[in-house]
C-alpha cells in the first residue's frame, strides 16, 4: 500500500477515525497494530511472517537482556543481532555474495557456480530491522526498559507511518508515546494533514515528474549529450530528495494527526555548505543510527585521528551497502567517506545558515553530492563510469531528455518553490482556519492537476 | 451528535469502499451494471471509449464505439460437430460466444491467468485446446513464473517431474492459505478509483487535465504513448524497448529456446491429459502491425521454429497482408474486422478437425 495510493487515503481515514473513537490506550494500540499488519501485508502478505519472526525474537531478547547480567546479557544481545542481521543478509545480500563468489571462481577459470536463490526482498526490511536492533541495543545499554506488553512492542516495530521507509525510530521516542496517549488535538491534526499534503506535493508533483526525465536519461546515457547528462544528474538529486523526504513528510504527518511525534528525517540538505552538514541534514534517522550504534562504539573520535578516519570509513561503507547489495552503493558510500574524512567542514544548523555568505559552498557541496548520486542511480559501476565520463568528456549526443522544454522549466520552477518554502517556512502550522481551508483545497487542486500519477513506488522502498 | 454521525458514516463508507474494491465478485457485478448505463452513476465511457482512451483521456483521440460493434455471425458450416473447443484466453477472446465457432459441440472458455484450471474432457469428441495470448505477454507468460502456476495446478503424476525446472519465488512457499490472498487484491487501487471517481459526469475534469498535459507538456498521461501522427494510442509497454512486453525489445536465442521448451512442456502435458491437439494463438501488438520497423520478430521467429511442437493459429501473416484497419485507435484491442479474421482462421482449423480424422 503506497502512500500515494487511493487505498492508503481510505485506509488512513478509516483507521484515524476509529482511533479517535476508541476509549482505552490498549484498544488504540491493538487497532494500530492490526492496521499496520494489513498495511504491510498489502505489499506481499506472506512476508508478515518474517516481520513477525524478528519482532518476536527481539521482544523476547529485550526481556531476557533486562533480566540477565554479565555474559548472559551480552549473549542475548548477540543472539538478537544475529537473528536480525541474519534475515537481512539472507534476503538482501545472499545473491550479491553468490554473484561475487561466482565472479571470483570465473577468474580462476572454474566452471563451478553456486546457484542463486530466487527471492524477493521484503519491503522496508532494512528499516524495520535497524529499528528493532535499536531497541535491544538500548535495553542492553540500560537506556531503555524492556517492553513487556507485546502489542506495544510489536507496534513500535510495525507502526505503519514509518514501517517501510522510516524514519528509523528510537524506543525512547516512540514507546512512551504509544504507552501514553496525549489526546485529541485539532492543531496536530491540521499540522499533520498539511505536512502530508506537502509530502504528496514533493512526491507526485516534483519527484514523479522528474522521474520521467531521469529514467529516460539514465536509460539512454550513451546517446545523450553531456548537457543532458548534467541535467539528469541534477534532476535525480531533486527526485531522490523529494521522493524520500516526501515519504517522510507523509509518514510524519500521518503520525502527527494521531498526536504521535516522529523524529525529523531531513533538514534542507541541499542548503548544506559542506559534506558534514549535508550528512547532519540527510536521512538523519539513519545517520544518527550509524553514529550511535557503530561510530561511537568503535571509538568515535576518542582514539586518535587514524582511528577516527577508519571509523568514518566504516560507517560510510556500511551506510552505502545498507542501501543495497550492489557495488555502486558501496562506491557511493566510500566516496562520501573520503569526502567526510578529508573535506569535512563544520556542521552548520539550518537556522544559523547565512545563505548569501555560503552560496558558493552550498553550490559546490550540491554539485559534489549530485555527482555522487550518479553511482546511486546507475545500474552498475560501468554505467556510472560511462555516465560520469560522458559529462567530463563533453559527450556529443541527443538533447532528448524525455520531457519537453516547457516541462523542464516547469520542473525547475516547482523545485524552486519547494526549496524556497522549506527555507522560509519550515513549519507546517497554519493557525487561521480560513487560511487552512484555502491551503488544503488549493493543494488538493494542485496535486490533481499537476501531479504525475504513474504508479511510481518510492525509491527508498527497495532498501 | 451530528459530528458523531458524520464520523461513523465516514468509517462505514471507508470500510465499504475498501471491501467492495477488494472483492472480485462484487466488482464484477458492479462493473456489469455501471459499464452499460448512461445514468449519472454509470461508467459507460469506460466500456465504450477504449481502454487506452481511459488511460489517457485525450479528447482528440476519443472515438466512441459500442460493445455491439463486435458482430458475431454464425459460421457457414453445416457439417458435424465433433469438436469440443477449450479456449485458454485473455481479453481478446473472452467476449466471443460459442456460436461464432464452426462445428463445436461444446465450448469452454478459461481466463488464461486463472490460478486453477480444470478441464473436463469428453473422450467421445475431439478435444482441442487453444492457448490465446496477446503478444505483449507471451515472453512473460511462457518464459517465466506464470507458467509454473499453470502446469503446477493441473499437473498430475508423471508430469510432476517437469515442474521442478520452473523458477519458484520463495515467498510463495510460505504456508498461507489462498483465502488470505483474497484480502489483498492487487487491483484495489484501480477498483477504488473506479468506484469513487469513474463516473460519466466526472470525465470532463479528467479530460481537462489530460488536454493540459498533452498541449503544454506534449505527453499523454498514464501508460500510453501517442503515435507520431497523433492518431493512434499505443500502450507504452509495447513500445519501450527495455520492457519484455515491447515489440522492439530484442529477443535472444536463449530466451526463444526457453519459451519454446516451456511451450513444448505445456504441449506434452496437455496431450498426456487427453487433448487431441493444442494450438497457440498470439495476437500481435497493434504496434507490431502498424509500425513494423524495428520489430523484434518474436511471433515469426516462434512460429517458424521447427522445435516448436504446439500447432499455430497464424494471425500474424494474415494481419500483415490485410488491407483493413485491424485495431482501434484508442484501445489496445482489435476492431471487429481484426477479430473476424482471427475467428476465420480458428474456424478453418475446426472444420478440418470435423471433416478429417488427421490434421497436420
Amino acid at each position: 500500500m503506497l502512500f500515494n495510493s487511493l487505498q492508503f487515503l481510505i485506509f488512513f481515514l478509516v483507521v484515524t477515525l476509529i482511533f479517535f473513537r476508541l476509549r482505552t490506550q490498549r484498544s488504540r494500540i491493538m487497532l494500530l497494530l492490526v492496521a499496520s499488519c494489513y498495511f504491510y501485508m498489502s505489499f506481499v502478505y506472506q512476508y508478515i511472517l518474517i516481520l513477525a519472526f524478528t519482532t518476536i525474537v527481539d521482544y523476547i531478547a529485550g526481556i531476557l537482556i533486562e533480566k540477565s547480567e554479565g555474559r548472559k546479557r551480552k549473549a542475548w544481545l548477540i543472539a538478537s543481532i544475529i537473528a536480525n542481521v541474519g534475515v537481512l543478509v539472507f534476503y538482501k545480500y545472499f545473491n550479491f555474495l553468490v554473484d561475487n563468489i561466482n565472479d571470483t571462481l570465473h577468474l580462476f577459470d572454474s566452471s563451478r557456480e553456486i546457484p542463486y536463490l530466487n527471492i524477493i526482498l521484503p519491503i522496508g526490511l532494512s528499516f524495520h530491522t535497524f529499528q528493532a536492533m535499536s531497541y535491544t541495543i538500548e535495553v542492553y545499554w540500560r537506556k531503555q526498559k524492556a517492553e513487556y506488553h507485546f502489542p506495544t512492542y510489536a507496534l513500535y516495530v510495525m507502526f505503519y507511518p514509518q514501517l517501510v521507509a522510516g524514519p528509523i525510530e528510537r524506543p525512547q521516542n516512540i514507546l512512551p508515546q504509544l504507552q501514553q496517549y496525549k489526546g485529541y488535538d485539532i492543531n496536530n491534526i491540521r499540522e499533520g494533514i498539511s505536512r502530508m499534503l506537502w509530502g504528496y506535493f514533493k512526491k507526485v508533483v516534483i519527484a514523479d515528474r522528474l522521474a520521467l526525465a531521469v529514467d529516460h536519461i539514465f536509460a539512454n546515457s550513451e546517446q545523450t549529450s553531456w548537457v543532458g547528462l548534467c541535467v539528469g544528474g541534477i534532476l535525480y538529486s531533486f527526485q531522490i530528495y523529494c521522493d524520500f523526504s516526501g515519504y517522510s513528510d507523509i509518514g510524519i504527518g500521518a503520525a502527527r494527526v494521531m498526536n504521535i511525534k516522529l523524529m525529523e528525517n531531513f533538514k534542507q540538505p541541499y542548503l548544506a555548505p559542506n559534506i558534514t552538514s549535508f550528512w547532519s541534514r540527510w536521512h538523519i534517522s539513519l545517520s544518527s543510527w550509524f553514529r550511535d550504534y557503530v561510530y561511537i562504539p568503535l571509538g568515535g573520535n576518542r582514539k586518535g585521528e587514524t582511528k577516527r578516519k577508519r571509523n568514518i570509513f566504516v560507517v560510510f561503507l556500511l551506510s552505502g551497502f545498507w542501501h543495497g547489495a550492489n557495488w555502486t552503493f558501496g562506491i557511493w558510500g566510500f566516496l562520501h567517506g573520503v569526502l567526510a574524512t578529508f573535506l569535512p567542514g563544520k556542521k552548520v544548523a539550518p537556522s544559523k545558515l547565512k545563505f548569501g555568505r555560503n552560496a558558493i559552498n552550498i553550490l559546490a557541496t550540491f554539485c559534489v553530492v549530485a555527482l555522487l548520486w550518479i553511482f546511486f542511480r546507475a545500474e552498475n559501476i560501468g554505467h556510472a563510469w560511462q555516465y560520469i565520463t560522458g559529462i567530463f568528456t563533453l559527450q556529443d549526443g541527443s538533447y532528448n531528455i524525455g520531457i519537453n522544454i516547457t516541462e523542464l522549466w516547469f520542473s525547475f520552477f516547482v523545485i524552486g518553490v519547494m526549496l524556497w518554502r522549506e527555507y522560509k517556512l519550515p513549519e507546517h502550522k497554519i493557525n487561521s482556519r480560513s487560511k487552512y481551508i484555502v491551503y488544503v483545497s488549493g493543494m488538493i487542486a494542485v496535486l490533481y492537476f499537476f501531479g504525475v500519477f504513474e504508479e511510481n513506488q518510492f525509491i527508498y522502498f527497495q532498501f | 451528535m451530528l459530528k458523531k454521525t458524520v464520523i461513523y458514516a465516514l468509517i462505514i463508507f471507508g470500510i465499504g469502499v475498501l471491501y467492495i474494491s477488494t472483492s472480485r465478485d462484487v466488482m464484477w457485478r458492479i462493473s456489469q451494471e455501471r459499464n452499460e448505463t448512461d445514468a449519472w452513476w454509470g461508467a459507460h465511457d469506460v466500456n465504450h471509449l477504449g481502454d487506452m482512451v481511459n488511460l489517457a483521456y485525450l479528447d482528440d483521440i476519443k472515438q466512441f464505439h459500442s460493445s455491439r460493434d463486435y458482430a458475431f455471425h454464425k459460421p457457414e458450416y453445416n457439417g458435424s460437430s465433433n469438436v469440443n473447443l477449450y479456449m485458454n484466453g485473455d481479453s481478446y477472446t473472452f467476449k466471443i460466444p460459442d456460436t461464432a465457432f464452426a462445428g463445436v459441440n461444446r465450448y469452454e472458455y478459461v481466463w488464461i491467468y486463472s490460478k486453477h484450471i480444470k478441464y473436463n474432457l469428453d473422450t467421445t469428441k475431439k478435444n482441442i485446446l487453444i492457448l490465446e495470448n496477446a503478444e505483449r505477454y507471451v515472453r512473460i507468460f511462457f518464459g517465466g513464473l506464470d507458467l509454473f502456476k499453470i502446469v503446477y495446478d493441473s499437473a498430475k503424476g508423471p508430469h510432476q517431474a517437469s515442474i521442478a525446472k520452473f523458477p519458484k519465488v520463495y515467498y510463495a512457499s510460505f504456508p498461507f492459505p489462498d483465502s488470505i490472498g483474497a484480502f489483498f487484491n492487487p487491483n484495489i487501487n484501480q477498483n477504488i478509483e473506479y468506484n469513487l471517481f469513474n463516473y460519466n459526469f466526472l470525465n470532463g475534469i479528467r479530460i481537462a487535465k489530460a488536454s493540459f498535459n498533452y498541449k503544454v507538456f506534449n505527453r499523454a498521461s498514464g501508460n500510453v504513448q501517442i503515435s507520431e501522427d497523433g492518431k493512434q494510442l499505443f500502450l507504452k509497454e509495447t513500445i519501450d524497448s527495455k520492457r519484455q512486453e515491447s515489440s522492439y525489445s530484442p529477443v535472444s536465442d536463449e530466451e526463444l529456446t526457453n519459451i519454446i521448451n516451456n511451450l513444448n512442456t505445456i504441449y506434452d502435458h496437455y496431450r498426456a491429459e487427453g487433448f487431441d491437439e493444442l494450438y497457440l494463438a498470439m495476437i500481435p501488438n497493434p504496434v507490431t502491425i502498424i509500425n513494423p520497423e524495428g520489430y523484434n520478430q518474436l511471433i515469426p521467429r516462434l512460429q517458424n521454429d521447427p522445435r516448436l511442437k504446439i500447432k499455430l493459429i497464424d494471425i500474424y501473416s494474415t494481419y500483415q497482408n490485410a488491407d483493413t484497419v485491424l485495431y482501434r485507435p484508442g484501445d489496445s484491442h482489435w476492431y471487429n474486422s481484426g477479430m473476424q479474421l482471427w475467428i476465420k482462421e480458428v474456424n478453418k482449423m475446426l472444420v478440418k478437425w470435423n471433416d478429417t480424422t488427421e490434421v497436420n
